[in-house]
């Protein structure tokens, strides 16, 4: 059993956590949620020992696993009986590949090359991930990392499990994926303790649900949770949103093989060929290797189209092949009629991971990138709530914020077509709120909005056509 | 399941040769290419010697780089062979500068580059650790051998995420410091927040400098090791020491 006795934690003088206690027990699953910064993360840094030997924080009281406290103990010590699984699959890797990657922590125990191979084997077979052997972790995708970051920590075959936001990259197969994988820990009696958001996916496998607000954390067992608590502390849907829920009448599917019917349209009626703002994409086709990926043609009219589909359907591809960063593609780009010959010139794209697209020593130059209407931009930097983080490095905001800056490059900037890649992932309910408001201002402004996005929650929230990319790899399932 | 089947299936190698051997030929190679006398001497042996390191990426699959190397090897060997001597011209001048470039370092930075992207990291650490290095030399080289990757993959979102935001190297022609700048600021937050992830994920997984570790590679030499490198020492004594 791992107690939190009378647990405070503040950073700065900031209080974050005060006297919070709490049990987790072996063979239940424990999830800790909360809007964000509300010290979910913090709590789970605390008991691995990233707080506060690496984050400095000022901690009173007591973690006690199995009857030994672990308060004076480091990291390295922790790690005998604590393992951690990150939010970013990107930076939890210290191996290239995978197999080196499972390996990793067991050579650090000077456990002998037999013994290693036994474990990875039983633990890879487990948890499904034995295909994904000896392959280059950067080559994996999202999903298939975090896959690789379990396996990796359970081969250490730890008592507790600690998990920070484990689903904040993955699409709805990969969540399914580490739902089994966390419900095989739990069969193997492990202590679970996960942070998360995004509750839909572990909704029927939560044993009990801590909620943090205003530094004191409440315990729900799994009888008591419904969606009058989620309302009440503006918590993520514990509902699955599913596909049939999404609206209707503007949804449509991309075959993305139309090679005969050749065009699809999105939100667009194509008798209404006078239109001249529409969004045309002719000749798409792009070949991954050996493997066709796509060959269509597709219009998007004004407005906000969602892009779905599973995982390596191409989405992404589509996105990079619109805005001309695919080499050696050649399908034709028309806006309001004319060719367009560098699609940068016309769409603004908000990454997935912000902090590649921050440029600038300020707040305030950053947007000037784009706009040169000082009126425009304070009221957009206002609307978006940073007009006093003007003068603040755009490296020095937190994740959200930087998020918020990188929408409010595309509204303020006079391009006409808007993509975001994934931009609720790690967003609590209320941030993502604002994110759907943000695009919808957007589309109010006259601007197409292409979202690619596998939250169902916040295209339901935020309403608009919904593209659904289907290709070879769908109709070989 | 045998251990062969964890083996890295991006690099089935045709060449299996220990991280130690390659460290020696890189060193020998490029050495042999960086001495001007072997130039002047031995240009046929000089070309070929060069051409190696590319064909050696044939090994790891880079295709492409292989052909430009042997493509720009093979034109920098013709500037500098048959193109007159001993004239004024800046052009020429400037040709011949780029062809030694070419034929006396890249071979080197090739045959490097092949050296750490065939190496998987535990036959490196290991390696490392049969040639008796401190665990002081041996984090920091595997750290940044994990790094090299994702740096590249770093510098590669930002300069897509530049040209999306317009900020070409073109448009900036009169100013190249701010484009620069640009580049550098957002890969050295990124950079560092690689590092310092990386480093508590190693943290949480019982990594200890010192400690005792084991280690799941093969890593020894062997018979074709030997062969490599008392080849590539004795072309370096043979053609640089003794001429």
């Amino acid at each position: 059993m791992l107690e939190l006795k009378g647990i405070s934690l503040s950073y700065e003088k900031v209080c974050i956590l005060s006297g919070i206690n709490a049990e987790f027990k072996h063979g239940e699953v424990n999830v800790i949620t909360g809007n964000s910064g509300c010290g979910k993360s913090s709590l789970i840094k605390l008991i691995n020992g990233i707080v506060p030997y690496i984050d400095k924080a000022e901690v009173s009281g007591d973690i006690i696993l199995e009857g030994i406290s672990l308060q004076d103990k480091n990291i390295v010590d922790r790690s005998r009986h604590i393992s951690s699984v990150f939010q970013n699959p990107k930076t939890q890797f210290y191996a290239l590949d995978t197999t080196d990657e499972m390996a990793f922590a067991l050579e650090n125990r000077g456990v002998f090359k037999e013994e290693i191979f036994n474990k990875i084997m039983f633990y890879s077979g487990l948890l499904g991930t034995r295909n994904l052997m000896g392959r280059n972790i950067f080559r994996l995708s999202g999903g298939e990392k975090q896959m690789i970051a379990i396996t990796a920590v359970s081969c250490m075959e730890q008592q507790v499990y600690l998990f920070d936001e484990p689903s904040s990259s993955l699409d709805i197969k990969a969540m399914e994926n580490l739902k089994e994988a966390i419900l095989k820990l739990k069969e193997l009696d492990k202590i679970i303790i996960i942070a998360e958001h995004r509750l839909s996916y572990l909704r029927d496998i939560i044993d009990n649900l801590f909620i943090i607000k205003d530094g004191n954390m409440v315990k729900f067992e799994s009888g008591g949770i419904n969606d009058d608590i989620c309302a009440e502390y503006g918590l993520r849907m514990l509902k699955k949103v599913k596909k049939e829920e999404l609206s209707k009448e503007s949804t449509s599917v991309a075959d993305l093989f139309a090679n005969e019917s050749k065009n699809i349209s999105a939100g667009y009626d194509k008798n209404l060929c006078n239109d001249t703002d529409v969004l045309y994409c002719r000749d798409f086709k792009y070949r991954y290797g050996d493997h066709e990926v796509f060959n269509f043609d597709i219009y998007f009219k004004k407005g906000v189209h969602f892009i779905i589909g599973s995982n390596g359907v191409g989405k992404t591809s589509f996105i990079r092949c619109l805005c001309g960063l695919s080499r050696g593609f050649k399908g034709k780009i028309y806006y309001g009629r004319h060719r367009v010959r560098r699609p940068p010139d016309i769409i603004s794209l908000v990454m997935q991971d912000v902090n590649y697209q921050l440029f600038t020593e300020s707040v305030w130059d950053e947007i000037s990138i784009v706009s040169d209407d000082d009126v425009k931009k304070e009221s957009i930097l206002k609307d978006f709530g940073l007009s006093d983080k003007k003068d603040l490095h755009p490296q020095s905001l937190s994740g959200g914020e930087k998020q918020r800056l990188a929408i409010a490059l595309c509204a303020a900037s006079k391009k006409p077509v808007v993509i975001l890649d994934e931009p609720t992932s790690g967003l609590c309910r209320n941030s993502m709120y604002k994110t759907a408001d943000f695009i919808n201002a957007m589309r109010d402004d006259g601007k197409t909005v292409i979202v690619i996005s596998h939250d169902y929650e916040f295209i339901k929230y935020c309403r608009g056509n919904i593209v659904e990319f289907k290709g070879r790899e769908i109709k070989a399932l | 399941m045998s251990e062969r089947e964890f083996v890295n299936k991006n690099f089935k190698h045709i060449i299996n040769i220990d991280f130690r051997t390659k460290l020696l030929m890189t060193m020998f190679l490029s050495l042999t290419v960086l001495s001007g006398k072997v130039q002047y001497r031995y240009p046929i042996f000089l070309f070929a010697i060069s051409v190696v390191p590319y064909l050696l990426l044939l090994d790891i699959r880079e295709y492409g780089k292989c052909i430009k190397g042997l493509v720009l090897t093979s034109a920098a060997w013709a500037v500098s062979e048959f193109l007159p001597k001993n004239t004024d011209s800046f052009l020429q001048g400037i040709l011949y500068m780029a062809a030694a470039i070419v034929i006396r370092m890249l071979p080197g930075i090739m045959a490097g580059y092949y050296t750490f992207i065939s190496t998987s990291m535990s036959d490196m650490t290991e390696s490392l650790r049969r040639m008796h290095m401190p665990d002081a030399f041996i984090i920091p080289v595997s750290v940044m051998f994990r790094f090299f990757y994702s740096i590249r993959e770093d510098y590669k979102n930002i300069n897509e995420a530049m040209k999306m935001h317009g900020l070409t190297f073109i448009k900036n022609i009169t100013d190249p410091a701010r484009i620069l700048e640009y580049k550098l600021v957002p890969l050295l937050v990124c950079s560092m927040r690689t590092a310092d992830d990386v480093a508590v994920c190693a943290m949480t997984r019982g990594m200890v400098p010192g400690s005792k570790r084991s280690s799941i590679s093969n890593a020894r030499l062997k018979v074709l090791d030997y062969i490599i490198m008392f080849l590539f020492a004795g072309i370096f004594i043979y053609f640089v020491i003794f001429n």
